[in-house]
């Protein structure tokens, strides 16, 4: 569909007007108002995902009058406890939350005037100051996050002058959580704090503290003496939201439980993209017996229902790990995108532009990624939106049927202890939660599809 | 069309072959033993009492001789396993975590349980030269791999080889000391082992070709495939059966509700697409189609939850039953009461199955429909003077129609995979649950089997719908 408007508008295939390509999606995109809120709530639910700290902890965000003169910010100097938050994925979420301020500010600093740039100013104070203050108390692992995002922010900064902006502020971005994600998976950034019951505190002694909006962790980690007396309202609190059956806020657990639906998504979609866009070109491009091969080994994968290989990998591993379903439902769910490719391929490898690099000797890695891929990727960013949706609710069926991750809040496995208390409130939350984000990327999705059909541009 | 019937089919002996390897594949990728080699390495303390190291996770016995994991890759060369070998492996074994690390020695230990019978030629030759505590362990470590297995099958010649069997492991059960006993006891136990090893000489001696036979068969590799040419599943541990036989019992369930959900998607989405094609962007068309987004979004475990919830359990209504397909009264009555209950039965698990399916589908058969009925020959139609009824149904829709019979390869596996959900949720003794209960008690043959049988079964679905498009379409050229 979208290779007409491609080879007219795009004979290279790449530089300035592989740009403009995007930017007419873009126009598109913008036009359908429907695709946009989707866009825009996306953002709002990343938001909400890297903030979940500061909206729901029992630990106060402001903590004064327990010696020294300054306040304290309890939340951030503990962004890094390993008690708090055990799972790699909060980590890496609590390590966003520190350098991904600075990094959207830093670039801004050097574009755009006048009262923009105050608004930026104003801004990155506000940052420097909650930072500062949080790492009076704190230990090695908030400088190392504060250190990252300085880091990042100045190369942002830098970069920011230079000329192609939009495609370096990708990579950029890019490389950015690669450097995030690595720095989780070595678990460079984590440290150990006393556990402490700040809720019982904060009636107890003679301070003045300021707690956030769902004064509940997800696991109730420091309210363990109210628990063990086998009465979860005791100390705490009113919750809004209600608890499950072991006590646990609900809200609070619906907030964190953002991180790992998001997550799943875009881990599983970037392998499967990969895996889908490595096999399907090589089939596409080279045909013959490379395009038999790959294309039988999709016929084959095909016929594995999803989420019964997913159940197969799961149970042969003998792991719950959230990782290894990430990767797993990644490892299954190419087919879709290799099949797109490979048709795109087949259809440009004869086009004119093609020969043309051909003869100019240029190596076919170069002519295959550079020059024939981005213009088979709109279809493919369709299908990853699709993706990310079903990896969702792969996932949350998997944690549903109780073969989940049990350490992660994940929507799936509240929607079960939902079930199995039969109580409405914790049915619905967790439901309406996985249905709203599956909807917003099956919405994003349609309407990247029609931002990228000629026939309906407008 | 026989021809194209018949490439087709033998195209699908290559898939079966790839479904089998992606398995096997699986399988290999998976972590050294499955049931966590770990924990039960945590418990060993002190002396193992072989017949309880037999006994101790018989299922995840089962998987690994089923499919031969607990054997080498590609090439058994243990046929040729020296004395020396086994030895330096039980060093490895009992020395202190401290000085070799817990890796390692659980990987030795793993190493001298995976040999089996085949250790115990060196383990008899070492026997006589060791002696002290290392003569212990070499004890201990013959008596477990001497001990052979009884095979799981119960015609008479395997019942009576298996006495057999079971005498001569009671016997060699008795060729022990304990560690304090006198030096002619241990003499007299070696003695004993090596007479038993004599008289059975002939098991572990091995001619040229038969060690390239073991060495190519007794493999990974090998097991795994012969058993899959023999349409050998292995045992299932759970329910003590082949796993053929417990598959079949629980298919017709699942197949059948598959079929009965697939006729009601299309029964619907077809005429709802055309319905709402021939009055495009109108605002019946536009809510239809909005209706049906929302609930492609809808996970079906959250719809079969609420659905269970609100009519199954008095609170609010009490409509529906809440689990399995009949009452439990329901072989005394007539047919005409058994279909009603059935049909009460299995009202919620189909609506769960097929809202998905419908949802996609009638878009689908929307855009076939609103793609024919623009085009010249429908126009033509009208213009005859045919009225509107016929020309929709009998010239539009047999050709915007079409399409759709290759969607039926691609709902199929959804439909599949999600009957795992329906049936856990409804209780349901199918296919789904089997594979549940499989996992929930590590009965991985199961697992494995039915991956395979769902594959094949899915296969042929696709197989179908190609041949019918094919049936359907004479434009489609058999290639």
């Amino acid at each position: 569909m979208t290779t007409s408007a491609t080879t007219k508008t795009d004979p290279v295939g790449h530089g300035a007007s592989a740009a403009s390509y995007w930017a007419v999606v873009w126009q598109q995109l913008r036009k359908n108002t429907v695709a946009m809120a989707a866009l825009r709530t996306l953002v709002a639910l990343w938001a909400l995902a890297i903030a979940a700290p500061l909206l729901a902890s029992n630990v106060p965000l402001i903590w004064s009058g327990e010696g020294g003169a300054l306040p304290r910010l309890p939340v951030v100097e503990r962004l890094f406890d390993h008690s708090l938050y055990p799972s790699g994925v909060d980590q890496f979420f609590n390590l966003l939350l520190v350098a991904l301020p600075i990094w959207l500010l830093a670039p801004r600093l050097r574009r755009g005037g006048g009262p923009r740039r105050a608004l930026v100013l104003l801004g990155l104070v506000a940052w420097s100051l909650v930072v500062g203050l949080a790492l009076i108390g704190s230990r090695a692992s908030l400088f190392a996050a504060v250190a990252v995002a300085l880091l990042g922010g100045a190369a942002r900064f830098v970069a920011a002058g230079g000329r192609r902006r939009f495609r370096a502020g990708a990579r950029w971005t890019l490389a950015f959580l690669l450097v995030c994600g690595l720095l989780t998976i070595v678990r460079g950034i984590r440290d150990e704090w006393p556990v402490r019951d700040w809720v019982k505190d904060a009636g107890s002694s003679s301070v003045a503290a300021v707690f956030p909006l769902v004064p509940f962790h997800p696991d109730n980690v420091g309210d363990s003496e109210a628990l063990a007396r086998g009465d979860p309202e005791g100390s705490r609190r009113a919750s809004l939201s209600g608890y499950d059956l072991n006590g646990r806020d609900v809200a609070s657990r619906l907030l964190f439980g953002t991180r790992i639906s998001l997550t799943i998504g875009v881990v599983a979609v970037s392998i499967f993209v990969a895996i889908g866009v490595v096999l399907g070109s090589l089939a596409g491009y080279y045909g013959g017996k490379v395009d038999l091969l790959i294309s039988r080994f999709i016929e084959v994968m095909i016929c594995f229902p999803t989420f019964f290989l997913l159940l197969t990998i799961i149970a042969v591993f003998e792991s719950r790990n959230i990782f290894l379903i990430m990767l797993a439902i990644g490892a299954i769910g190419w087919t879709g995108v290799a099949r797109l490719v490979r048709g795109e391929f087949i259809r440009q490898r004869n086009l004119d532009y093609v020969t043309a690099a051909r003869s100019l000797g240029l190596p076919q890695h170069r002519i295959i990624f550079r020059h024939v891929l981005p213009n088979c990727l709109g279809p493919v960013l369709v299908s990853a939106s699709f993706g990310v949706a079903s990896s969702i609710l792969l996932e949350s069926g998997l944690a549903f049927l109780g073969l989940g991750d049990v350490s992660a809040p994940s929507w799936g496995q509240m929607l079960t202890t939902g079930r199995s208390s039969q109580q409405w409130h914790l049915i619905l939350s967790p439901g309406f939660a996985i249905f709203f984000v599956v909807l917003v990327f099956n919405l994003l999705g349609e309407g990247l599809r029609d931002a990228l059909d000629p026939k309906l541009r407008r | 069309l026989t021809t194209y019937v018949f490439k087709r089919l033998l195209l699908m002996v290559p898939t079966l072959f790839g479904i089998s390897l992606v398995l096997w594949l699986i399988l290999l990728a998976a972590p050294g033993r499955p049931g966590g080699s770990a924990a039960a390495f945590g418990e060993q303390k002190g002396d193992i009492d072989p017949t309880k190291e037999l006994e101790k996770d018989e299922s995840q016995r089962l998987f690994r001789s089923q499919y031969g994991l607990d054997r080498p890759v590609f090439w058994n060369g243990w046929t040729s396993l020296s004395a020396d070998e086994v030895g330096r492996t039980i060093d490895i074994e009992r020395a202190p975590i401290e000085t070799v690390g817990v890796r390692r020695k659980r990987e030795a230990r793993e190493q001298l349980q995976d040999w089996g019978t085949y250790a115990v030629p060196g383990l008899v030759a070492l026997l006589s030269t060791t002696d002290g505590e290392r003569q212990d362990a070499v004890l201990k470590w013959l008596r477990l791999n001497a001990t052979r297995r009884v095979v799981l099958d119960d015609d008479a010649a395997t019942l009576a080889r298996n006495r057999e069997i079971a005498a001569e492991n009671a016997e060699i059960a008795t060729f022990k000391w304990k560690p304090d006993d006198a030096a002619e006891v241990r003499r007299d136990v070696v003695a004993k082992w090596r007479t038993w090893f004599e008289s059975h000489r002939d098991r572990w001696s091995w001619t040229g070709w038969q060690k390239v036979k073991t060495g190519l068969l007794d493999t990974q590799f090998g097991t795994y495939w012969a058993r899959l040419l023999r349409f050998d599943l292995g045992r299932s541990y759970l329910h003590k059966r082949p796993v053929l036989e417990v598959i079949a019992e629980r298919m017709p369930v699942t197949v059948a509700l598959s079929l009965v959900a697939i006729l009601i998607v299309y029964a619907l989405a077809i005429p709802l697409g055309i319905w709402s094609a021939v009055r495009p962007y109108t605002l019946a068309d536009r809510s239809l189609s909005v209706g049906l987004f929302l609930l492609y979004s809808l996970p079906s475990f959250f719809v079969g939850t609420v659905l269970l919830r609100a009519l199954t359990i008095d609170d609010p209504v009490r409509w529906f039953p809440t689990s399995d397909l009949t009452s439990s009264g329901a072989a005394d009555r007539n047919s005409w009461e058994r279909l009603k209950d059935v049909l009460w039965h299995s009202t919620l698990p189909i609506v769960v199955m097929t809202y998905g399916g419908l949802a996609s589908l009638s878009r689908f058969s929307r855009t076939g429909m609103l793609d024919v009925i623009r085009s010249d020959y429908v126009r033509t139609a009208r213009a005859k003077g045919l009225d509107e009824t016929s020309v929709v149904l009998r010239h539009a829709a047999r050709n915007g129609m079409m399409p759709m019979i290759t969607l039926l390869a691609g709902i199929l596996p959804g439909l599949v995979g999600g009957s795992v959900i329906v049936e856990y949720l409804f209780n349901i003794k199918g296919m789904g649950m089997l594979v549940l209960e499989a996992i929930n008690n590590r009965d991985y043959n199961v697992v494995i089997g039915e991956a395979l049988i769902i594959a094949v079964l899915t296969q042929i679905g696709i197989l179908i719908s190609d041949v019918l498009y094919a049936v359907v379409d004479p434009r489609v050229s058999y290639r």
